[in-house]
């Protein structure tokens, strides 16, 4: 509201108090809007000013608005936009422009412009071509220069005198340079002064800025709303006091937007100072002068305070909570206050602190952005705590020290403007803050959106769409350059003739806008190699089941399955369903944001070192050492699934470092004593996870965290015990093989072959190599390790003896592996009672995949077994234990067979040999200790005769007196009577005759359970027993002294039992 | 011609359907190659090296070829001499088998047994072979029908309910190849797909 008091007070060129009035009533209508203030009256105000300057100029003026629209219409149509600026324009100028019209057609020697057909035809020859053509080049130099002209603000220069132009010229410059002189009082608004036309907007814009030649401006202060009636008064007196003839000194007095404040312009301050003196309501002494610099501000159009609504998002502008988000609940007095809701910053330490402290605390210390939790404040026992009825909400809410929580957040009354401000175009809410701000209810499920505060639920929407306006913009982005395309990519033409053919892109150009793509089919299309589209004639395709990489937006770096492809209405991009490698969780990308690749990536899974599948350590919740497994990581905190099973939220805080390292050294046992080791693949025998079979990822104790690649929750993770678990699988049994140094490949077998019997052997495996307690007996309370084992026998290699002794089963306890005891030593009767009893579930579960492994290594040769009757080693083996035991009191065959060829004399009993075949012979017959020799001599002798009976046949270990044979010829069982040494033998048949036969005419009866048998090789040659069982090559002889022994299978023979 | 998007989308995929020469099954021969210690050096040596050639390769995935369901026949005959490593001392074989391999291919359609639900889908079993039913490729009427307490997919009409044990056809979409596994994406949502079995049968 301003009123221009610059006229009223220069006597002589006042005019009329009456027009002054009028004038008056302009501006006021001007400040109402300032768009018209600045173009509706240009011509007025013009004319105004110049009236103001001199008073020939109101002639000049008139003279110069009457040539002005002739001169308009004959240099270029379309002034029609000038005539309407110009409602002063009478009829007169109207008849004087159609006239000059006229004229013009008159002077036009050509015609060119209105009519140029009719001209062109009258007037065809080339001369008239030629001229025309100058001419119209003459003429669009001169419209140019007209146009300028126009533009800076001259007119129709050619019927002024050379005076008249000149007064223009000068004026014009004086208004260039702004240089407002002093005596002339012109107000400071002469931007108002269209009549001067602008050069530019940009240029005319800074010619305006004022300068220190301009007067000043004072500020003063008033009651608020009193601003404008206080400039009505100023003005009446400012003309009161011109028409007393005594001007105020001021040329101005406006009332900005600014509240409590009115300015005045003035050259002088005492001017100022007379015009405010005893005036009501101003403050005088709160005038102060405005910095030139701020003197625009001052003037500045301040756009409309934008009013929050409910739901805006808003941003708080005070203390700890500066600059953190709000969103409005509800609008109070009109849009001055608002109720807000925020992630509160509440500091529960300083309620412990003394009030000093706690005052420095809440200066220095911005508490972080946490929900409330009523349970833990209380859990905290110092504050009370209430619930209470938000004043005006008809929601309930915790109250808390004076503010009221709801669902987490924090709901306040606030004033608009000085508490909170509206988030505004620039500074939108960002999509951390927004995630942050969203706030789940952990414990329930996801599905549960009623419980979900709805800020919450907003926040979660925004969150939508802004990852969609992100999709959509790189998506615009990589418009540009192809929509994502990458060279390699298959496409899919969608527009076009060819819609529909895919291909392989080979090249893009530069601009992007196109793109060479080879097709799938060429062949089919007789097509050249390559075709070209435009690029967006092209779209990448991802079909069903491909295994991509998300590139962009929010689920960047995610790797999957892409599980189907969607169209969405209104959409020209494909939608991509993708089932994610790692979390198995399905995200909706678009395609042009995938890309095909083999890759898996976790995607986000790393925080604060902190990765997915970690085992840490969690601080707090009652145990001390309460481990877990992460098993999601988001952005601020982790939810991590403890030893018990249970789901945890964490902050990285919360976690006291990782224990990978000790979950890869560490050994558990299964419900049959197996190792596990992370990696194995266990089934799980009991508890809720039964029947499920998955991987160990990681394990602590006796807990096992095991991943599962088909579940969903908890990214695959569960928790088990390992005594509750089987080992599977065969690989897995045996992975530690080669691996294991020189000890496994003589083990392994080893033990294979010594199991038990094959039906109801496989728990034996597992006991042999492990540490053992022998807990009842003899030796009770040793320990030791189990280097064979059978059904119902163990032996046990003792630790602290170099003996072996053979235990029942029963008798002994698992302590440990084969690398030692472990310290729990309570499992090892269930686990033997279910070896023994392998109808249990546990061992039926386990029993499958183990049988794959077990099966193939039985007929492994045995190397490292002593007994074996196959292995290469083995006549060394028995030649040395010969030589030991024999070497003193007879011949040692072996020795004597080898040294048979090369009379060498190094051996002392090399002589003998000769001697010794028939020694041995000789104690054959009598001698039942010296059956080992007679064996291993039955060997060699048999190489050696050889060639005297011509006779193919070997003769076999166990062809000896005693031993059970079977005639070839008439199928009837006998029994060796007596062998003599021409490879002949009586044998008494079962009626009790006696017949001669050759080696080659009777086979072996294989011993059977129960039957009596003499074992013929082996470390235990000699002895005889009764055959206990039989385990695949093993088989188990009870002695004479009740002692069972385990010998290979083939060195044994079935003897009459009865001799 | 204007089609509704979903018949667009399926002559699509009609246009994908090669002629169906692929068979699921189908018999190789494959190269692979025993790394042997000393200490099985003997007489059995050769049954040692079809032992372990069995052990090593039966269900295994290789990534061209699928899954080696059985090894059919050994040449021994065409086991060379080993070489041997100067590094370990272990002997290298080079072993020719045939073996019957499984593949599955995209677009076959086959049968497999359900073996898992969950909120997303299903797993199927063909063999070794796991195949991921999203809910996106079951049909419209069972998109929503994941019944928590039993585990089970169940449409809409309550007629058509699968869960663990169920038979159902297939269509292979894709796959995956890990190393020593395959994976692979099914549908049924598309005609004579679905429910086959509902496993009552079996117990």
């Amino acid at each position: 509201m301003s009123a221009r008091g610059g006229k009223a007070f220069r006597p002589g060129k006042f005019l009329r108090p009456q027009e002054y009035s009028d004038d008056d009533e302009d501006d006021e209508d001007d400040d109402d809007s300032d768009e018209e203030e600045s173009n509706l009256k240009p011509a007025k105000k013009a004319s105004a000013k110049l009236s103001s300057s001199e008073d020939e100029d109101d002639e000049e003026e008139e003279e110069e608005e009457e040539e002005e629209p002739s001169s308009k219409k004959r240099k270029a149509s379309g002034s029609n936009g000038k005539q309407k600026k110009r409602p002063k324009a009478s009829s007169f100028f109207d008849e004087e422009a159609e006239a000059s019209e006229d004229d013009e057609d008159e002077e036009d020697p050509y015609g060119t412009h209105h009519d140029p057909d009719d001209i062109v035809k009258k007037h065809y020859t080339e001369e008239d071509i030629q001229r025309e053509n100058m001419d119209d080049a003459a003429m669009e130099l001169m419209r140019q220069q007209d146009r300028r002209r126009a533009q800076a603000g001259t007119f129709g220069e050619t019927e002024r005198s050379v005076a008249e132009m000149a007064e223009e010229i000068e004026n014009r410059h004086r208004m260039q340079n702004r240089r407002v002189p002093r005596a002339e009082f012109l107000e400071q608004g002469t931007n108002d002064d269209a009549g001067v036309p602008q050069f530019s907007p940009a240029v005319a814009q800074q010619s305006l800025v004022p300068s220190v030649s301009d007067p000043s401006l004072w500020m003063v202060s008033c009651a608020t709303g009193k601003e404008m009636e206080l400039v009505f008064q100023i003005m009446n007196k400012c003309a009161a006091f011109a028409r007393q003839g005594r001007p105020l000194g001021i040329s101005a007095a406006v009332a900005a937007q600014s509240k409590g404040r009115i300015y005045i312009e003035s050259f002088s301050e005492p001017a100022v100072l007379e015009a405010i003196q005893g005036i009501r309501g101003l403050m005088q002494y709160s005038m102060r002068l405005v910095p030139i610099g701020d003197m625009t501000t001052v003037m500045a159009v301040v756009s409309k305070k934008k009013m929050v609504k409910k739901n805006d998002w808003v941003r708080m502008c005070r203390g700890h909570y500066k600059g953190d988000l709000a969103l409005v609940r509800a609008v109070r007095e009109s849009g001055l206050k608002a109720i807000v809701q925020c992630v509160p910053r509440l500091d529960l330490s300083v309620a412990d602190m003394s009030p000093e402290e706690a005052r420095r605390r809440r200066r220095t210390h911005k508490p972080p952005q946490k929900f409330f939790n009523a349970q833990e404040v209380q859990a905290l026992g110092k504050h009370t705590l209430k619930r209470q009825r938000f004043p005006g909400l008809d929601t309930s809410c915790d109250y808390f020290e004076g503010n009221y929580y709801d669902g987490g957040y924090l709901v306040k009354e606030v004033t608009v403007g000085q508490m909170v401000k509206p988030c505004t175009d620039e500074d939108p809410p960002s999509l951390d803050e927004l995630q942050s701000f969203r706030r789940r209810d952990k414990m329930k499920s996801i599905d549960d959106d009623k419980d979900e505060n709805e800020g919450s639920k907003m926040a979660a929407s925004l969150l939508d769409e802004l990852s969609d306006l992100q999709g959509k913009t790189s998506l615009g982005s990589g418009g540009a350059k192809g929509a994502g395309l990458m060279i390699g990519d298959t496409v899919e033409v969608v527009e076009g003739d060819l819609v529909g053919m895919r291909g392989k892109l080979v090249s893009l150009d530069e601009a992007g806008s196109t793109v060479k793509v080879k097709p799938n089919n060429a062949a089919d299309l007789d097509l050249t190699q390559e075709v070209e589209f435009l690029a967006n004639q092209v779209r990448k395709y991802i079909p069903v089941g491909a295994h991509v990489k998300v590139t962009d937006g929010r689920y960047s770096n995610e790797t999957g399955v892409v599980v189907a492809i969607e169209q969405l209405d209104s959409e020209t991009d494909f939608t991509a369903v993708v089932l994610t490698d790692v979390t198995n969780k399905e995200i909706s990308v678009r395609t042009s944001q995938l890309r095909e690749s083999a890759e898996v990536a976790s995607g986000q899974d790393k925080l604060q070192g902190y990765e997915l599948y970690d085992l840490v350590v969690l601080s707090g919740g009652g145990s001390a050492n309460e481990v877990g497994v992460i098993v999601r990581v988001g952005r601020e905190d982790f939810t991590v699934i403890n030893n018990h099973g249970i789901p945890r939220e964490v902050r990285p805080e919360e976690l006291r470092g990782k224990r990978n390292s000790t979950s890869m050294r560490a050994v558990a046992l299964d419900v049959q004593g197996n190792q596990l080791r992370v990696g194995d693949t266990v089934n799980v025998a009991e508890g809720p996870h039964k029947g499920k079979s998955a991987t160990i990822k990681r394990m602590s104790r006796s807990q096992l965290f095991i991943y599962s690649q088909t579940r969903t929750e908890h990214a695959g993770i569960f928790v088990v015990r390992s005594r509750s678990c089987v080992l599977a699988g065969s690989r897995t049994q045996n992975r530690g093989g080669p691996g294991d140094g020189g000890m496994s490949p003589f083990a392994t077998p080893q033990s294979q072959n010594r199991g038990g019997p094959a039906s109801r052997g496989k728990g034996d495996d597992g006991l042999i190599g492990k540490t053992v307690r022998i807990q009842a007996g003899q030796w009770k309370g040793y320990l030791g390790t189990v280097c064979d084992a059978t059904a119902t026998h163990v032996q046990v290699e003792l630790h602290s003896r170099l003996k072996k002794v053979m235990v029942l089963r029963e008798r002994v306890a698992v302590a440990g592996d084969k690398f030692g005891a472990t310290e729990d030593q309570n499992r090892d009767i269930p686990s033997v009672a279910n070896i023994m009893a392998p109808t249990t579930p546990f061992v039926a579960g386990g029993a499958t995949p183990m049988h794959g492994g077990a099966t193939p290594l039985h007929g492994g040769a045995t190397p490292a077994h002593d007994g074996g009757g196959d292995d290469v080693w083995r006549p060394g083996g028995v030649v040395d234990r010969d030589n030991e035991e024999e070497n003193g009191t007879s011949n040692d065959d072996g020795w004597g067979t080898s040294n048979n060829d090369d009379n060498d004399d190094g051996w002392g009993s090399n002589a003998n040999t000769n001697s010794g075949w028939g020694s041995t012979n000789d104690k054959q017959d009598d001698n039942e200790q010296s059956k080992p020799a007679s064996a291993s001599v039955a060997i060699k002798r048999d190489e050696t005769s050889e060639m005297e009976d011509g006779d193919a046949n070997e003769t076999p270990v166990w062809f000896m007196e005693r031993v059970c044979v079977q005639l070839k010829n008439g199928d009837s069982a006998a029994v060796i009577k007596e062998v003599s040494s021409d490879n002949t033998a009586m044998v008494v048949l079962a009626d009790k005759s006696t017949k001669t036969i050759r080696v080659g005419e009777v086979s072996m009866i294989p011993p059977k359970e129960h039957d009596m048998v003499l074992v013929t090789g082996g470390a235990d040659v000699g002895v005889e027993g009764e055959l206990v069982c039989i385990d695949g090559t093993d088989a188990i002889l009870k002695d004479s002294n009740e002692d069972f022994k385990i010998v290979d299978f083939v060195c044994l023979a079935k003897i009459d039992a009865d001799n | 011609m204007y089609l509704p998007p979903h018949q667009q989308q399926q002559n699509k995929q009609q246009q994908d359907q090669s002629p169906v020469s692929a068979n699921m099954f189908y018999v190789t021969t494959l190269e692979h190659e025993i790394v042997l210690e000393p200490v099985y050096f003997g007489p059995k040596l050769r049954a040692t090296i079809v032992r372990l050639l069995k052990e090593e390769v039966e269900g295994l995935a290789l990534a061209t070829y699928g899954y080696v369901v059985n090894v059919i026949e050994v040449l021994e005959d065409q086991i060379k001499s080993g070489i041997i490593e100067y590094d370990t001392g272990n002997v290298v074989f080079t072993v020719k088998y045939t073996a019957l391999l499984l593949r599955p291919f995209i677009n076959e359609v086959l049968d497999a047994t359900v073996s898992q639900c969950n909120s997303l889908g299903f797993f199927a079993f063909v063999g070794p072979l796991r195949i991921f039913v999203s809910k996106h490729s079951m049909p419209e009427d069972m998109f929503n029908g994941y019944d928590g307490e039993k585990d089970a997919w169940i449409s809409d009409d309550k007629e058509v309910i699968i869960s663990s044990g169920c038979g159902v056809r297939l269509k292979i979409k894709g796959r995956t190849v890990e190393s020593g596994n395959i994976t692979a994406i099914g549908t049924i949502k598309d005609n004579y797909l679905g429910l086959v079995d509902d496993g009552e049968a079996a117990n």
